[in-house]
């Protein structure tokens, strides 16, 4: 196997679809529930990154009532900044940083994706881990 | 123009390249603004295993204090993933066995285990 075979293996379970009006990224994350499903993170034509929900929809099917959680998505959501809990239940990312390579400037939105990506990782599995008002992990 | 670089941006997301030590995989996914790749090595002639990079070794010695005494607990995180920890090299790793988990979900669980594991703070 050579690097360019492994990618193309890694690309076939990473799908990303381009409308006019919105990107999709189908990852396949692991929501703590023994099986990956394709989780689907969607860029509007403004930028605007949400996961449509689906984290927090994921732990209440799991869990029930997530209100005994409340406190420790909120410690996880203050201390990674970046990402915000639209309507209760969407995580989204409206606002990224602005990178400058020589005398270039622009948008970093993987640096979004990333920021989602460690806070879907904490939600999924908050009833598993206690997170500090400094964002620190415990068992 | 928004999407368009969005798109351009996400061309990134996962590359590969190959130098002395195997392939690494180029996540995109940076952590506290440093990038963490994964290392995809050989045993017996076959392609078997992901883990972290030395980025990832050295933000978790930081941010543990040295990880031995933290060890079991990083253990217990990563385990949530179906995800190992190598206490010599400080990394965390995941076996892959073909049909059990696609490349992609391998890496995906390692990124996620890295997101839950990175957050750990000294005890």
């Amino acid at each position: 196997m050579n690097a360019e075979k492994l990618q193309k293996y890694i690309l076939q379970g990473i799908c990303k679809k381009v409308y006019p009006d919105k990107i999709e990224l189908y990852l396949p994350f692991f929501f703590g529930n023994g099986d990956e499903t394709l989780l689907c993170l969607t860029w509007d034509k403004d930028g605007i990154l949400s996961d449509g929900g689906r984290t927090i929809s994921e732990l209440k099917k799991r869990v029930g009532d997530i209100s005994v959680y409340t406190e420790n998505i909120h410690n996880v959501l203050n201390s990674h900044g970046m990402v915000e809990l639209v309507s209760g239940h969407i995580l989204t990312v409206r606002h990224y940083f602005t990178v400058f390579s020589g005398d270039e400037a622009y948008t970093d939105y993987l640096a979004g994706i990333s920021k989602l990506i460690e806070v879907i990782s904490l939600i999924s599995v908050i009833d598993t881990i206690q997170v500090s008002h400094e964002g620190e992990v415990s068992v | 123009m928004t999407l368009r670089e969005i798109d351009r941006q996400l061309e990134k997301l996962y590359s590969t390249y190959e130098n002395y030590n195997g392939i690494t995989i180029s996540t995109g996914i940076t952590y506290e603004g440093n990038p963490i790749n994964f290392l995809f090595q050989k045993e017996n002639d076959k392609y078997v295993r992901i883990y972290t990079n030395k980025n990832f070794s050295e933000w978790i010695a930081w941010c543990t204090n040295g990880w031995t005494k933290a060890a079991p607990k990083i253990e217990k995180l990563a385990e949530i993933y179906g995800v190992q920890w190598d206490n010599d090299a400080g990394s965390l790793y995941i076996r892959f066995r073909r049909n059990e988990l696609t490349l992609a979900q391998a890496v995906m669980r390692l990124q996620q285990a890295v997101s839950v594991v990175g957050c750990l703070g000294e005890d």
